[in-house]
């Protein structure tokens, strides 16, 4: 049975008020809660808060770019991290891994819950030398300015006491002097990609928050649902920048950046399904030759790497996929790296990966395969 | 980041295991210390470390204080030591080292305290006992939707919990079983940072939209979670422990017949509104004929005077979530009130006030907005 099928997204951008945003750089972060971090231009490094519902772009200083990354492997690092805190390895949590492309160093951000409250640190593993050294990388030192993403009608509920709702961040990336971040609400079922323009602006500058773009998420060539990004990146074909994006509920759809524009709809194309019983966790672009590839972590079927032409030339599915079998973009899965929780791109030959074995968290260099 | 400041978890057992490494072994003490300052402290002291100090109470050694001691946590005593991130300090008045931890101390964690010589010659360690924090128990207190006949297109559970849990690899505490007993696979949306409130006291769980809708992969492969008809049982195992580390102690279940689909969007021109009477605080009641969500409920509805000023009261939510009422804090007044939808309200399937879950793109009108929705009474 052929059943004529395409998926769309558009994209519908709606303008948010009333946020607040602090662009002069202040010294000194306090997080709240930590999720996942990205880096910028500049040695900055772009850390989400999702409990205060604010994004800080830290300068970590690592701006002076390294002739030659070493490779790294350590051994539980998880561990050796809790060491440091001063707990086990239980008590906590590796919440999101990235790596300076100027220096190759890898920041953690880590979570570590007593007695009901979080405490959230940033650690930078230095690659310079010959042996990695993991150091506390101290926040309350950082230059920082941050930009916040709630809006006045949340903060007014707040009040009444009735506000529990949170955005989760699901991912973040930096493009072209835009930080796009992908979120879901614990309360309403919306997708959110928000891009906000960075140097952050100040409060009363209109584009201080940036656009808010909602997506609805096209299936079966008839509707559209909200489902939200869970993982992205950001590619050029032919001179166009695009975003590549893996839902929650399965497919990877490509939407070129120029078409984000405000109040304007946007179709995007879907351009594979990955398969069922599978989660994308995280993804990085590289090159290798002369071509360029797309590295996906996922959950339950490993690593895939997509070569990026396929995905210039898919013009999207349109018919339907057969039991346990994926349509669209050919891809190969590599299949020595397995557990892989985290991926960052190091340079276009190495990639930096955290990978879980038994109940212990092992970060390394790879080659990119 | 603050180190915890609250220092009653930090009763202490403190230096009770004291042994020599050598013959020329100190005496090693250790002792939590809460000195006005908000940080909890741990003060080191030996007859070694006292000789350390001049007759003025000067640091003498020609090593820092910070070379010379290591707190750490470890596996065993000969296990490998990492050194916690903190402060040493030589304190003049003690003649002992004062360490500040970088963050703090672990309820239930032994904690080693290492002294060497200048050699690096390990001079003794010590162990302390950080006492148990109590572990809360924390129970079930509320599930949303609270019906026992939710429809086949179900989108979301709320749990509530009288008090924080531990957060991280939760799914697998939860299930939805069929009428056999048998746990239907991968039901949830399962997404790494949990969608949690901000107190950690609720937790939403999505269930997979792939599954939901119609024509999308994971629902042609794997098959719809609910089916109209068939029965089910929503379970929280009672392994799962509170944020202090207490398990829940008992299964919590949820016994639930799935009924047809649910497609039409939350309709305000369908709600019965009773307005309460003038100086009075009686409840302003709106009835809708279908359970609405309830954390949305709570917030997204809102009441004004004639001034447009946002009135505060209590929210009441009742009848499976399909009454509202809204008690004032002040008398209601004689005149017309408004009440404000925000078109984010859903109900139970996702479908909003202002745009169904699903949407049909070859229709040329699309109800989406983020508007809001008035609906007016008047105080008699």
């Amino acid at each position: 049975m052929h059943i004529q099928k395409f998926f769309s997204t558009s994209l519908a951008l709606l303008i948010l008020a009333c946020c607040t945003t602090s662009s002069d750089a202040r010294n000194g972060v306090e997080l709240k809660s930590a999720g996942p971090m990205t880096f910028g231009p500049k040695g900055v490094l772009f850390i989400s808060d999702p409990i205060e519902a604010k994004i800080y772009a830290v300068e970590t200083g690592e701006t002076k770019k390294s002739k030659s990354a070493n490779k790294l492997s350590i051994k539980s690092i998880d561990a050796k991290i809790a060491a440091m805190i001063g707990t086990d390895a239980k008590s906590i949590r590796i919440n999101d891994l990235a790596v300076s492309p100027q220096t190759g160093n890898a920041f953690l951000s880590v979570s570590r819950q007593t007695s009901g409250k979080s405490e959230v640190a940033i650690f930078k593993i230095s690659t310079g030398k010959k042996d990695p050294k993991i150091e506390l990388f101290d926040l309350a030192k950082a230059k920082a300015t941050s930009t916040s993403l709630s809006n006045a009608a949340e903060s007014k509920t707040n009040r009444r006491g009735y506000n529990q709702r949170m955005s989760s961040i699901t991912d973040l990336m930096f493009i072209d002097g835009e930080l796009y971040i992908a979120g879901l609400s614990n309360e309403e079922f919306a997708s959110n990609l928000r891009a906000v323009p960075y140097p952050f602006k100040s409060g009363k500058d209109k584009k201080a928050n940036g656009s808010s773009i909602e997506i609805y998420h096209g299936a079966h060539g008839q509707f559209e649902t909200r489902s939200p990004i869970r993982t992205f990146a950001a590619y050029g074909i032919a001179g166009e920048t695009n975003i590549l994006a893996a839902y929650t509920c399965t497919p990877l759809v490509r939407i070129p950046v120029s078409s984000l524009k405000p109040n304007s709809k946007v179709k995007g194309t879907t351009v594979a399904e990955l398969g069922n019983r599978n989660r994308p966790l995280d993804m990085m672009v590289y090159k290798k030759g002369n071509k360029n590839f797309i590295l996906m972590a996922n959950n339950s079927r490993g690593v895939m790497k997509i070569p990026l032409k396929e995905i210039g030339k898919q013009i999207g599915l349109t018919k339907r996929v057969s039991r346990g079998k994926t349509e669209g973009i050919k891809y190969e899965t590599i299949k020595e790296l397995t557990g892989v929780t985290q991926l960052d791109r190091v340079n276009d030959s190495l990639a930096m990966i955290i990978v879980k074995e038994g109940n212990r968290f092992h970060l390394k260099t790879i080659d990119t395969p | 980041m603050k180190i915890a400041t609250n220092f009653k978890f930090w009763m202490v057992i403190a230096a009770v295991c004291s042994w020599p490494i050598n013959a020329s072994s100190q005496q090693l003490e250790t002792e939590i210390i809460s000195p006005k300052s908000k940080t909890p402290q741990l003060k080191i002291s030996s007859p070694w470390i006292t000789k350390q100090f001049d007759a003025q109470g000067n640091w003498k050694h020609r090593q820092k204080p910070r070379e010379l001691v290591m707190v750490s946590v470890a596996a065993s005593e000969n296990s490998h030591h990492i050194p916690m991130l903190g402060k040493f300090e030589a304190d003049s008045k003690t003649k002992s080292i004062i360490f500040t931890p970088r963050f703090s101390l672990t309820n239930g964690t032994k904690y080693y305290v290492t002294l060497r010589d200048g050699s690096k010659k390990k001079l003794a360690r010590t162990s302390f006992q950080t006492r148990r924090a109590k572990s809360d128990s924390v129970k079930i207190v509320a599930v949303y939707p609270s019906s026992n006949q939710l429809p086949e297109n179900l989108l979301k559970f709320y749990v509530h919990f009288s008090g924080p849990m531990k957060r991280g690899d939760i799914y697998q505490f939860i299930r939805i079983e069929n009428a056999a007993g048998k746990a239907i696979e991968l039901p949830f949306l399962e997404i790494e940072q949990e969608l949690w409130s901000r107190d950690q006291k609720r937790l939403t769980l999505l269930l997979d939209p792939g599954r939901i809708k119609r024509g999308l992969k994971p629902r042609e492969e794997m098959g719809p979670i609910l089916e109209a008809g068939k029965k089910y049982r929503f379970v929280i195992d009672r392994r799962w422990t509170s944020a202090s580390g207490k398990p829940l102690g008992k299964n919590y279940v949820k016994e639930f017949t799935a009924v047809k689909e649910d497609t039409d969007l939350p309709n305000l021109d369908s709600w019965k509104i009773t307005a309460p009477r003038s100086n009075s605080r009686q409840p302003l009641t709106i009835e809708f004929p279908e359970s609405l969500d309830h954390s949305l409920l709570l917030r997204l509805i809102q009441v004004f005077d004639h001034k447009k000023n946002p009135l505060k009261g209590t929210i009441k939510i009742s009848n499976h979530e399909k009454t509202w009422k809204f008690y004032p804090n002040a008398n209601w007044q004689s005149g017309q009130y408004r009440i404000e939808v925000d078109d984010r309200l859903e109900d139970l399937v996702g479908n909003s006030v202002g745009r169904k879950f699903d949407v049909d793109l070859f229709k040329k009108t699309q109800p989406t907005s983020e508007k809001k929705s008035s609906l007016k009474f008047n105080v008699r």
